[in-house]
């Protein structure tokens, strides 16, 4: 529920109920319905948050400290120096765990800081005995170090934390940088990093799944996942062409969409279904290019690759799950935009049966343009002004989309434009009209 | 007696744990540079910042051309041992290598690849050692690397020192031009430009 209307729902109802319009009673049923706003919410946010940035500040502090690299000490009191301020946030975690656990500034700040410093101590090891080390064997021992401090602390910051620097090792991992022989292995250590972070995403969920932190945590898996994939398919792991990456990340998307409507179908803003919306835009955005044949230049003519049709049957099973899923939570399926992938399997196919680009941009162009038309009418049939401006951007763009690429006088460009940009205000226009009157 | 939240012993086993992994770090390496052998490998240095790891001078040591033992195939890059030994100048080299961890004498683990030339009769690898930083204070580190750059250094005045102890290696110091890198002064640097250091 949204906590500036409860705050001023209860600001409004002793107004209310001297004014004669509600009765005491109703007034206390409204108040025992939408619950109580917390006190000093705003207050108690600001203070978590500056307790945050004031650990994060001072383990950044230490960090550059040990960096000016103090050579008048001995290596012994050089790693003390280092091992002290990791020691000093252990104690004060400690204090916080036994006396503050209700206190989410105490439990988020200590659990960040002791991450910061956890990691701070490893590298004055390094820097105390010139050990060159490497990039992704610090980050991994640092992060399996670090992910329990979510779990003991119920820290979101920490896990989140945790979900860069893997995201971190990843990439250095799947840039070759600093790794030599088969690279297989590394991506045992990052399964394992992955899956040590997932039961708190679950814990988080189960609590509240349109809280912040589920929020936030949605945004870290997505990024994660999106990056560890964009590695797998690159020149070091896969090596794939255009085409599969297009169609990867195509399926990915759609499974972030899914997953968003399975994990967070009622949230009353868009910002609390992350999935549903960055993965529905991706899949959308994506059609759009394909549609224009921009920029990705699919091939269609090379050999079929097996991964990818496996990796395909592996997509249809599971999204399928997710569509009964969701059907059995909500008695409906999910957009037709879960088709997506199917429909560029398609495309692809036909491409390579008419030996011409033509087949993918016909479908992508009729699925988009059919796609904004089923928006601009869901959006009617509910009255939802939101969507019926979407559907109604989808389709236009299409239109001044295909304007630019073909060879079309300024004239009919420029009156194209104006019936388009009148029919936007016109429709606002009688659909503002229409709520009014009903 | 007292009882405590489960979380706190969970808590108390992982901040063993984080301040076990640098200390059993720390007394790994410390043992190699009390009593590990002593080597000089000869380098040139540059100086980039690194602010999360300190100010370091990065350390480019020769590549060693070593013959390849027969059955060890090095068509990819792999992990072999390299034993080390000493020319007639006293400075490090390797002498062999080996996918076998040597029982005695110095040696260190090492990346290998095999190394071609159209006069090659027998197979040889490309083999780096892994040192390459030198940590050094933040005020002293441009220092050190204008004393290497001011002048036409003469051969084997500017060299790492490394420790070696069962296939670790700690690099214990760096010597430019005959001095040691943390004692170069900025007057040395002056000195040095009128022709003298």
């Amino acid at each position: 529920m949204n906590v500036k209307f409860v705050r001023w729902l209860h600001a409004e109802l002793p107004l209310l109920v001297k004014q004669g319009v509600l009765s005491q009673a109703a007034a206390d049923r409204l108040k025992e319905h939408y619950g109580v706003p917390e006190k000093g919410g705003r207050a108690v946010l600001a203070i978590t948050l500056l307790s945050i940035t004031g650990s994060l500040l001072i383990g950044a502090g230490i960090m550059i400290l040990i960096a000016h690299n103090w050579d008048g000490m001995s290596h012994f009191s050089r790693a003390m120096l280092g091992l002290s301020p990791l020691a000093a946030a252990q104690c004060l975690g400690g204090y916080a765990l036994y006396k503050k656990k209700a206190s989410r500034k105490w439990t988020e700040s200590t659990a960040v800081l002791i991450l910061m410093l956890s990691g701070s101590s490893i590298a004055i090891v390094g820097q105390t005995y010139n050990l060159g080390g490497t990039t992704w064997q610090f980050l991994v021992t640092w992060m399996a170090l670090s992910v329990p401090l979510a779990y003991i602390f119920r820290s979101t910051l920490a896990s989140l934390l945790c979900l860069a620097g893997t995201c971190g090792y990843f990439i250095v991992v799947t840039r070759g940088y600093e790794i030599i022989g088969d690279r297989w292995p590394y991506i045992v250590y990052f399964a394992l990093l992955f899956a040590a972070g997932i039961p708190y995403f679950i814990m988080k969920l189960r609590e509240n799944r349109y809280s912040v932190d589920a929020v936030l945590l949605s945004i870290g898996y997505m990024a994660l996942i999106t990056v560890a994939l964009e590695g797998l398919l690159g020149y070091d792991f896969l090596n794939a062409d255009n085409s599969t990456w297009v169609f990867a990340f195509a399926m990915l998307f759609t499974l972030f969409y899914l997953a968003g409507k399975l994990i967070a179908p009622e949230a009353p803003t868009m910002w609390q279904r992350p999935m549903q919306t960055a993965g529905g835009f991706a899949v959308m955005s994506i059609s759009y290019l394909l549609a224009l044949n921009e920029p990705f230049h699919i091939r269609w003519d090379g050999s079929l690759e097996y991964a990818s049709v496996a990796a395909f049957v592996v997509f249809c099973a599971i999204a399928a799950g997710l569509a009964l899923l969701i059907y059995r939570a909500r008695s409906e399926f999910p957009s037709p935009i879960a088709l997506m992938p199917v429909l560029f399997a398609a495309g692809y196919f036909l491409n390579r049966g008419i030996k011409s680009d033509m087949g993918m941009i016909v479908l992508f162009n009729i699925f988009v343009f059919a796609a904004g038309v089923a928006v601009f009418l869901m959006g009617a049939r509910s009255m939802n002004m939101q969507r019926i401006n979407a559907g109604m951007f989808l389709v236009a763009l299409m239109i001044v989309s295909h304007f630019f690429t073909t060879e079309i006088g300024f004239l009919a460009k420029g009156l194209v434009f104006v019936f388009l940009g009148s029919a936007f205000v016109a429709t606002n226009i009688i659909l503002i009209r229409k709520k009014r009157a009903s | 007696m007292k009882k405590y939240p489960v979380v706190l012993y969970v808590f108390i086993a992982l901040c063993a744990v984080q301040l076990a992994v640098p200390a059993v770090m720390m007394a790994r390496w410390e043992y190699v540079s009390i009593r590990g052998e002593e080597f000089k490998f000869e380098m040139r240095p540059v100086d980039p910042a690194d602010l999360f790891r300190g100010r370091y001078v990065s350390i480019y040591l020769d590549d060693f051309i070593v013959p390849i033992p027969e059955g060890l195939s090095l068509e990819k890059e792999r992990y072999v041992y390299a034993r080390i030994g000493r020319d007639r100048n006293g400075f490090g080299l390797i002498t062999a290598i080996g996918t076998d961890e040597p029982e005695e004498g110095a040696y260190v683990k090492v990346k290998a690849q095999n190394y071609y030339e159209y006069s090659d009769k027998n197979p040889r690898a490309i083999v780096r050692l892994p040192f390459n930083v030198y940590y050094m204070n933040e005020a002293k580190a441009p220092v050190a690397e204008s004393a290497f750059w001011l002048r036409n250094r003469e051969r084997g005045t500017t060299y790492i020192t490394v420790r070696i102890l069962k296939g670790r290696g700690v690099v214990s110091g760096l010597v430019i031009n005959g001095k040691e890198a943390e004692k170069i002064t900025p007057e040395d640097l002056d000195r040095n430009r009128e022709g003298s250091m």
